[in-house]
């Protein structure tokens, strides 16, 4: 019976999970729970409130299986936009109110030193995404690290592929820049 | 290479990087010569570089999340996970919502076989084929019921009415001393 369920596409184990298959949610949990977790934590930039976020996606994927309609999209690329729209939609909600005109706002990005403490590269390629849009960093994100292909991230984002790919191009040249004005940073701090 | 092919302009070239990656010459063939020309540039040798050093940051972030994974306490996370089941109701409208699309795919053969399988007895087919099934029970019970009574009603209700007798003649003597 387990290994059938191991065997099983995505899209069939939700159908089971509409027949309040329990085991046919462990295995989706198992599969996706992890990975799902990392987009949200790079989505959010904080574990508690992304592990929230997963678990909320999840407990709607339980309790409303029916949402997802397999015939018009895959099930990663579906619960993927799921994910990442409900993490978006908490850090706009959390966003603090702008502060009065003239306000001198703190910087509160890692200093230099400290970036090239913890771990040089992850830590300029970290700083240099939070300096994109939503939508370039998610660009990004999808095609080089959840290893979503283009016409699967077209999907996600809801863009032809066209569209898609002129976004990446634009993504890729504007984080060319940031990571060239993170590594002057650094330059600047040992000179 | 041919002496005919046209070097690609830098618009196209990291359009190219974008949708094949930084290894030209595994690109499509109708686009690998112009590619390659222009990777032989300043421009497109600078554009590799750059290309080749955010592919290695972005494997380098990879692996040090699926690192961050198998140390913090993404354990408890999974475990969180796997008892949604048991905290959390699975709401009646899907399986409901779902009801045309259960019965056109029911054959009489499935029916019985869902109705009596252990395994899906709280599941919505389950459930709608004992909904079914005893929907039938109870019409064929009425039907039945109805049946017997109009037999019954064709019948007189003085068969039933142990008073009738005493009453219906005018003439019986009633008293004590006859």
């Amino acid at each position: 019976m387990h290994d059938s369920l191991d065997d099983s596409s995505d899209e069939t184990l939700v159908a089971k999970v509409c027949d309040g298959d329990r085991k046919a949610f462990s295995c989706l949990v198992g599969r996706h729970g992890l990975r799902f977790r990392a987009i949200a934590i790079r989505t959010c930039g904080d574990i508690m409130l992304a592990e929230e976020m997963v678990q909320e996606c999840f407990v709607k994927l339980w309790t409303r299986p029916q949402s997802f309609d397999g015939t018009k999209a895959k099930f990663t690329t579906w619960f993927h936009r799921v994910v990442v729209n409900r993490c978006l939609d908490e850090l706009r909600r959390k966003k603090p109110a702008p502060l009065p005109e003239g306000f001198d706002t703190p910087d509160h990005r890692p200093t230099a030193e400290a970036s090239l403490e913890a771990d040089g590269g992850r830590q300029i390629l970290m700083a240099a995404l939070a300096r994109l849009s939503d939508r370039q960093k998610q660009a990004l994100t999808l095609s080089y690290l959840d290893g979503f292909s283009n016409m699967e991230a077209a999907g996600i984002m809801d863009l032809n592929i066209k569209a898609y790919e002129s976004l990446l191009v634009r993504s890729r040249a504007k984080i060319r820049e940031e990571l060239k004005a993170e590594k002057a940073d650094l330059m600047s701090a040992f000179a | 290479m041919a002496k005919d092919v046209e070097m690609m302009s830098k618009e196209q070239f990291e359009e190219g990087l974008a949708r094949f990656g930084s290894r030209v010459g595994s690109w499509p063939d109708h686009m690998r010569g112009a590619a390659l020309l222009f990777a032989e540039t300043d421009t497109g040798t600078r554009l590799l570089a750059d290309a080749r050093q955010l592919g290695q940051l972005f494997c380098e972030l990879r692996y040090s999340e699926q690192g961050d994974t198998a140390t913090d306490h993404a354990g408890s996370f999974m475990e969180r996970l796997s008892l949604i089941p048991e905290t959390h109701v699975q709401e009646i409208a899907g399986p409901m919502a779902r009801l045309p699309g259960l019965v056109s795919d029911w054959s009489l053969s499935s029916f019985f076989g869902q109705l009596f399988d252990p395994e899906r007895l709280f599941s919505a087919r389950g459930l709608v084929s004992q909904g079914a099934f005893a929907a039938v029970l109870l019409v064929s019970g009425i039907v039945v019921g109805l049946e017997a009574v109009q037999t019954d009603l064709q019948g007189s209700y003085e068969d039933y009415d142990i008073s009738a007798g005493l009453f219906g003649d005018e003439e019986q003597d009633l008293s004590f001393d006859g």
